[in-house]
C-alpha cells in the first residue's frame, strides 16, 4: 500500500481564512503557521528571506477557477 | 507517490462541498538560488507558467528569453517569457529542468503538460480525494 501525503492537504484549511484571499502567503516549511502575507508576490519574495518557506496563492472563496491555457507563437 | 487533494476554507463547488484542488508542493531553483511553492498540477495548461515575479528572484532576464502569448478561457492574450528552471516535486526522488512560461499576472504556479505531463504520469482520482504522481522517465 502506498503512502498518501498529506502535509499541506491538512494545513491549508487549518491555517488559512478569508483574511488570506486573493494574497499570497509564506508558509513556514513544517506547515506550522504563515510567515508572512502580501498582495504581490514580488513584494512577499522580497520580505521573507527564509529560502524553506513556501510560498502560496489563496485564491478567492466566491470564484470559480478555470486557468488552462494555450501559446501561441 | 499519492497526494491528497487540498481544501482551503470557505472554497464551496456550486453544490455547496468544499473545493479540493491537486496542488504539491516544488521547489524551484537556479543558480543556486531555491524557493519553494505550492502549485497546481493543471493538465489543461499547455506549460509550466509562473508569475515574472519568481524570474526575477532566479534573475533572469526576461529581455533576453524568447516571448511567446498565452490564451487562458477568457481568451484575452498574455505576454509571456520562456526559460528553464529546476524544479523538484516533494516526494520525487530526482528534480528535472523544464522550460517555464513567466507571465506578468498573479497566477499561482500551473504544472502543465510540457516539461512535467512529459516526464510523470499523473493518475487523478478525484472520488477517492487523492492524485498519484509516478516518474516516467528512463535513466
Amino acid at each position: 500500500m502506498q503512502t498518501v501525503v498529506h502535509d499541506h492537504s491538512q494545513a491549508i484549511p487549518r491555517l488559512l481564512n478569508a483574511s488570506h484571499e486573493n494574497k499570497w502567503v509564506a508558509i513556514s516549511s513544517d506547515y506550522s503557521r504563515v510567515i508572512s502575507v502580501s498582495d504581490s508576490l514580488r513584494d512577499l519574495l522580497r520580505m521573507v528571506s527564509d529560502t524553506t518557506a513556501i510560498f502560496y496563492k489563496v485564491l478567492p472563496s466566491d470564484v470559480s477557477f478555470a486557468p488552462a491555457a494555450s501559446l501561441r507563437a | 507517490m499519492k497526494y491528497r487533494y487540498s481544501a482551503a476554507s470557505g472554497h464551496t463547488n456550486i453544490n455547496g462541498r468544499y473545493i479540493k484542488r491537486p496542488v504539491v508542493e516544488v521547489e524551484l531553483s537556479r543558480g543556486g538560488h531555491q524557493r519553494k511553492f505550492l502549485a497546481l498540477v493543471d493538465s489543461g495548461a499547455d506549460h509550466i507558467m509562473m508569475p515574472a515575479a519568481i524570474a526575477e528572484v532566479f534573475q533572469i532576464d526576461l529581455n533576453t528569453c524568447p516571448r511567446r502569448t498565452v490564451l487562458g478561457v477568457s481568451m484575452q492574450p498574455i505576454e509571456g517569457f520562456v526559460s528553464n528552471l529546476t524544479l523538484h516535486i516533494n516526494h520525487q526522488k530526482d528534480p528535472f529542468d523544464a522550460p517555464v512560461l513567466f507571465i506578468d499576472t498573479d497566477v499561482p504556479i500551473l504544472l502543465g503538460r510540457e516539461g512535467f505531463f512529459d516526464l510523470y504520469r499523473i493518475k487523478f482520482e478525484q472520488d477517492h480525494d487523492i492524485f498519484q504522481i509516478v516518474p516516467t522517465r528512463l535513466k
